[in-house]
């Protein structure tokens, strides 16, 4: 029975989710605001990046690599970064409070389904639809955006 | 003789919440610092945000650490959700949580990394239970902790 709960695209997506041991997607700080409000996972460099150069514009890309595969610059992976942190801000947002606390429970804080179904009052068989149905809607919410889709391609 | 600590009032167990637990800390380690709030005289403390209320006790450099302190007599350990939900944010900072439970009936302490715990609560039958106005806790009996006299 349990083997089955488990099985789901769902409970794929959600013990993905917790494997990846993100950062809570309601985080004290607000997105956006200046950059001093903003937590420090959203500036970590990325060290792999650090080490070659990275052109500033589209343009200069295009010109430092003749013929060869267009480097990609600091201008677009901005915008790419800022379209991405967009799609997983609306897909948090198209959620319920209830599915934000069951997401945060699950997820970030990674409490048993059996707990959480507890906490909700819900039977677990019940609570297992209900965990799949928030993956699905999550999934359709990113995919909803190209840039995700884009990325995902790479 | 003196009730036990969770029959006194509201008011009774705040005067001296966690001073039994924090004094025993506070004797068995070094090199600590108070890091979060200790029954702040504010008006409207609610206001602020629940995980900066619910910052660690203290904050420790060798090795670095943030550590949660609770007490627990003989019942099981009462550990709110929303507690639960806040120090994960703080496992999150960049320094690792851990919990460090003063028993009043081992007179012993049990220390055990914030991470470790929620693998514990998870792979045993450890039952959940609702204070008066709602609020959550899970039931961690002290059996699954591992004990060092104090």
């Amino acid at each position: 029975m349990d083997e089955e709960l488990d099985a789901s695209e769902g409970a794929r997506i959600f013990k993905a989710l917790q494997d990846l041991n993100l950062p809570p997607l309601a985080p004290l700080y607000n997105i956006g605001e200046d950059e001093a409000s903003q937590p420090p996972w959203a500036f970590a460099p990325d060290r792999s990046d650090t080490l070659r150069y990275k052109p500033h514009t589209e343009i200069e890309a295009l010109m430092i690599s003749p013929h060869q595969e267009i480097v990609e610059s600091v201008e677009k992976f901005e915008i790419v970064q800022a379209g991405l942190i967009e799609a997983v801000e609306e897909a948090w947002e198209s959620l319920t409070a209830t599915e934000q606390w069951i997401y945060h429970m699950l997820v970030d804080v990674g409490l048993s389904m059996r707990l959480v179904a507890l906490a909700v009052g819900t039977p677990k068989t019940t609570f297992a639809r209900r965990r799949d149905d928030i993956a699905q809607k999550i999934k359709n919410e990113l995919l909803r955006h190209p840039v995700v889709i884009d990325y995902l391609e790479r | 003789m003196t009730a036990p600590f969770h029959a006194g009032s509201y008011g009774e167990r705040f005067q001296s919440m966690g001073d039994e637990a924090e004094s025993n800390f506070e004797r068995l380690n070094t090199n600590w610092i108070r890091f979060g709030f200790n029954r702040p005289d504010v008006s409207k403390f609610y206001q602020i945000s629940h995980t900066i209320r619910a910052a660690p006790d203290y904050i420790q450099s060798d090795p670095p650490r943030l550590v949660e302190v609770m007490g627990m007599g003989s019942k099981p350990l009462k550990f709110k959700l929303e507690k639960m939900a806040a120090l994960q944010w703080w496992d999150c900072s960049g320094m690792d949580v851990w919990l460090w439970i003063w028993s009043s009936t081992r007179q012993a302490h049990a220390q055990i990394r914030y991470r470790d715990l929620m693998t514990v609560i998870n792979k045993n039958e450890v039952s959940l239970g609702s204070f008066h106005e709602g609020k959550k806790y899970l039931n961690i009996s002290s059996k699954l902790l591992e004990w060092v006299d104090g």
